[in-house]
């Protein structure tokens, strides 16, 4: 009797030494799985631990008219850009629910499908039929990659990587509008379709905290090409001592608009939105007391750059100008004579930051006129035709 | 044989009289007159309709009442690119016809016109 006991406890015993072997042989699978798990929420963690929290604007939901069906006319949804589980996602909502009517959350990459970074910059809305509805959105992950989504009522359509601007040193922290540009025949390369979007962005570096302005020029022909690259882009931070001379050389000029865009360093942390008026964008700076941690809050040093928006050359005899302090909105003042000035305006006074401001001019790359307030309201005449009834 | 050249002379005498009656109404209508004027006549009130929509253009964007224009939601393409935060864009279709004193002609002109305007609050006076 007590041996069979004895056997018994001997088998049980040997069933779970087996068990406990078959489990071994699994650990270095579950090892590497649990491993390989650890490596992806720390990669996450990092890639958002070199930001700081400054750098990001609050992410407000943003509404949209979207085309609905042909007999209920335009349908209102709200755009949010969030993060889940550290990749960024799109999120459209209509107005009567709290649940998001439609998620985007896997990003087409060069190589294969996959999570983009956070959005720090907000999607730019795009209407490209103008038929004054939303069909497409540009959004921008702080790594740096560009893709162009199609939305409708119900949701994302397709989405296409237009450009991978990943470098170890830049985050992508803030967009400034996509503008549609048209190049005048005389300026316009060979080649090149006269009118483009071009999406504006706001670079900052990790190691330093400077910011650059980047230029794209969004691919708009079909079939499509290969996403644009950071080396495609043309670096403008420097102006030669010829070009602060002689302007800029119609070759030059022909380089940088083929180019697919153009970035220029700021030496300074970008304060507020910069802003196109008549083709220069005006960008306000602090130029001390940032670092990559601590954001420019309390910056003793102010400038404002102005650039051409095709060629980010010279419009004024300099690119930057010293402000007194940087504290108010950039805004547009009209003169007596009706030309503009450009003021930082606060609640108890008005900076003037540049007299007479130039609008630029198609006669030459670097060729500018002045700009005059007074002609607004100003009127287009787009087209004139004749109803035809009947045959003549 | 005088009686086939009695026959003879009556057809021609009764061609004849056709022939000053439908002369003498041609005459008292103007026909050909009027024929051959009538191209130019529709050119010369083209051109009248034409002036007519052109001067109402350039009134129209003098006095515009807001209900009339589409905001479109944004500029189209230019060189001298403006933020879409700064400059609105707004879309105005004008139609102006013109019919003929007598009735006859009738011409309609259609106008696609922009209209660029700063945002409100964009643009602060230097006073």
């Amino acid at each position: 009797m007590q041996t069979n006991r004895a056997s018994a406890q001997f088998k049980t015993s040997r069933k779970t030494a087996v068990q406990i072997q078959q489990w071994l042989k699994l650990a270095p699978l579950l090892a590497i799985v649990l491993l390989s798990l650890l490596a992806t929420v720390v990669f996450c963690f990092s890639a958002l631990a070199t930001t700081a929290t400054c750098w990001r604007a609050p992410a407000e939901p943003r509404m949209l008219e979207i085309k609905g069906s042909s007999s209920s006319g335009p349908v209102q949804r709200f755009l949010h850009h969030n993060e889940h589980d550290g990749a960024g996602q799109l999120q459209l909502y209509s107005a009567d629910s709290p649940l998001a009517l439609a998620s985007l959350y896997r990003w087409p990459l060069p190589d294969s499908t996959g999570v983009a970074a956070a959005f720090y910059a907000r999607p730019e809305p795009l209407d490209s039929d103008y038929d004054g509805l939303i069909d497409q959105l540009i959004s921008t992950d702080i790594a740096g990659r560009i893709w162009l989504t199609q939305v409708n009522a119900a949701g994302f359509g397709p989405t296409r990587l237009l450009a991978d601007l990943t470098q170890p040193d830049w985050r992508f922290i803030a967009s400034a509008g996509v503008i549609d540009v048209s190049l005048p025949l005389l300026l316009r390369p060979e080649g090149l379709a006269g009118r483009h979007h071009k999406l504006l962005l706001i670079a900052r570096n990790i190691a330093t905290g400077e910011d650059a302005l980047f230029t794209v020029r969004l691919p708009t022909h079909v079939p499509v090409s290969d996403p644009i690259e950071f080396d495609a882009l043309f670096d403008r931070t420097v102006l030669t001592e010829i070009e602060r001379e002689e302007g800029l050389s119609r070759e030059q000029w022909r380089n940088i608009v083929n180019s697919a865009g153009w970035w220029a360093r700021l030496s300074g942390q970008v304060t507020q939105p910069p802003k196109v008026v008549a083709g220069v964008i005006y960008s306000a700076v602090a130029t001390s007391d940032f670092s990559a941690e601590t954001c420019a809050d309390q910056s003793a040093e102010h400038d404002i750059v102005a650039m051409q928006l095709h060629s980010a050359g010279l419009v004024y005899s300099q690119r930057r100008f010293r402000l007194l302090n940087g504290e108010g909105q950039l805004k547009l003042q009209r003169q007596s004579d009706g030309t503009a000035a450009l003021v930082l305006d606060n609640t108890d006074e008005q900076q003037r930051v540049l007299e007479d401001l130039q609008v630029i001019s198609s006669a030459c790359p670097d060729c500018t006129e002045q700009l005059k307030l007074d002609e607004f309201p100003r009127w287009l005449k787009l087209a004139t035709y004749r109803h035809e009834t009947g045959a003549h | 044989m005088r009686q086939s050249g009695m026959a003879l002379i009556s057809a021609l005498i009764f061609l004849l009289i056709m022939l000053l009656i439908v002369s003498a109404n041609l005459f008292i209508s103007q026909m050909s007159i009027k024929s051959a004027q009538s191209a130019q006549r529709q050119l010369l009130f083209e051109q009248q309709a034409l002036a007519l929509h052109l001067n109402s253009v350039t009134d129209t964007t003098d006095d515009i009442s807001e209900t009339d224009l589409t905001v479109v939601s944004r500029c189209p393409a230019s060189y001298a690119v403006w933020s879409d935060t700064l400059v609105q864009c707004d879309l105005l279709t004008l139609a102006t016809s013109l019919l003929s004193d007598d009735s006859r002609f009738a011409t309609s002109y259609s106008s696609m016109l922009l209209r660029q305007k700063i945002v409100d609050g964009e643009v602060l006076s230097a006073d």
